[in-house]
């Protein structure tokens, strides 16, 4: 049974224009350190490969140091209240596979429909596609503190922002700092 | 015996049983999600410098077979920006590790991975490493048989085909120096006779430049994965770290 590591940020931005005021917690997990810096949500994705969501890309901007060993990830998922779960889109990182100790800067893009923003939860752990998901032991589960008035605001404040998987520099519209 | 002892008796020898058959269920992805993904099988460990053998039976699509190779570290040296170091980044340091292999003409060894275990105990890699590190670019060696009814060392003819390093035709890279290399035996490093130190025989791993300071306490491991055991491997580096 997994060991759910919740965090809660302080105070999560509700609007796009101060999206880097309200850094979140570190989860300590037993096999890499795992920071959500930032949030936003994105009207479409630009840069070589643009996107352009059915609903509007919920955009995660992560900061992910392995440790042990290098780190493969399952992909991570963002669950609505109701527990239905959307996966990544491939346009920002499927999953992460890290090297060991060099913290790595990640952006997760899911695409959503207005009616799943509200009460969203992060979950991402140790894993990979080949071998159905995460591994069961502990996950990273951050609580994205949206409430319904908040997720309407960033919804209607949505922006393009840059598509961008994962690497040691960010990009310039980076939500963390 | 009283008659507690006589009504509950049997349950309590069940028990440990049924704790067994839980634990069994319970440990189905033990296999696929901890064997499968660490290094579990240390077969042997040598100083720099000196060779030291893995051998290890495993199961292809032609069934049972096995495979033998020796492998050395000659060095782990920083290495500087270009197409070998995706690093070094602000706060790490890449390193080049040259590992010079021997195995025979009709050995398999596509799958084959790289990695630096640090004075930190960290074990670092680079995840993406190519497909095999352990072979020298365009001489791969006989390919495997991954599926049933697919023949061992069969490949696509063209550059680094089996028949350049496959079984038979050890000649065309056996080594310049006889007393590396016996016949039949293809080494495949640059210290053995190809031309010049290839990506095949040198893997990058970056770390951190204060998590790597001790180099010289740093060990290789060399893991088999994939088509092979993942959990055997052998260890390299000094024993203990160096006095001068």
């Amino acid at each position: 049974m997994p060991s759910a590591l919740c965090c809660r940020p302080t105070s999560w931005p509700v609007t796009p224009s101060s999206p880097r005021e309200a850094p979140g917690e570190t989860v300590a997990l037993p096999y890499a350190d795992v920071r959500l810096a930032g949030m936003a949500i994105a009207t479409d994705l630009t840069g070589p490969a643009p996107s352009k969501p059915d609903g509007r890309y919920l955009v995660l901007d992560l900061e992910v140091t392995a440790r042990g060993e290098p780190l493969r990830g399952a992909p991570p998922d963002v669950r609505d209240r109701d527990q239905r779960r959307y996966a990544v889109s491939p346009a920002c990182a499927g999953s992460l596979t890290l090297a060991t100790g060099i913290p790595s800067r990640v952006r997760l893009c899911v695409d959503l429909p207005q009616s799943a923003f509200a009460g969203a939860t992060l979950v991402l752990g140790r894993g990979s596609q080949d071998i159905e998901g995460n591994r069961r032991d502990a996950v990273a589960e951050f609580d994205l503190g949206l409430s319904p008035a908040g997720a309407t605001t960033l919804w209607d404040g949505a922006r393009p922002l840059s598509a961008f998987a994962a690497g040691a520099i960010p990009p310039r519209d980076w939500l963390g700092r | 015996m009283t008659s507690w002892w006589r009504t509950n008796l049997r349950w309590l020898l069940a028990l440990p049983v049924a704790a067994l058959i839980a634990g069994g269920l319970a440990s189905y992805h033990v296999r696929t999600m901890w064997w499968f993904e660490g290094l579990h099988h240390e077969v042997g460990s040598a100083p720099v410098g000196e060779y030291v053998s893995l051998s290890a039976d495993f199961r292809d699509g032609e069934g049972e077979t096995s495979r033998t190779l020796r492998v050395r570290l000659l060095s782990i040296d920083p290495v500087g920006a270009g197409p070998d170091a995706e690093l070094p980044l602000p706060g790490t340091t890449a390193y080049g590790v040259r590992l010079d292999f021997e195995a025979g003409a009709d050995q398999e060894l596509r799958v084959c991975q790289v990695a630096l275990i640090g004075a930190d105990k960290q074990r670092y890699a680079v995840p993406s490493q190519p497909y095999s590190p352990c072979l020298p670019q365009g001489h791969p060696g006989p390919e495997a048989s991954i599926v049933a009814g697919q023949p061992r060392g069969s490949g696509r003819p063209g550059r680094g085909t089996p028949r350049q390093v496959g079984r038979g035709a050890a000649g065309a890279h056996r080594c310049r120096r006889p007393d590396h290399c016996g016949a039949g035996v293809v080494c495949l490093s640059a210290v053995c006779g190809v031309a010049a130190l290839t990506r095949g025989s040198r893997a990058t791993a970056a770390a951190r430049t204060g998590a790597m300071r001790a180099m010289d306490r740093a060990r290789v491991a060399v893991a088999s994965i994939g088509a092979m055991p993942s959990q055997v491997w052998v260890r390299i580096g000094p024993s203990r770290p160096r006095t001068t």
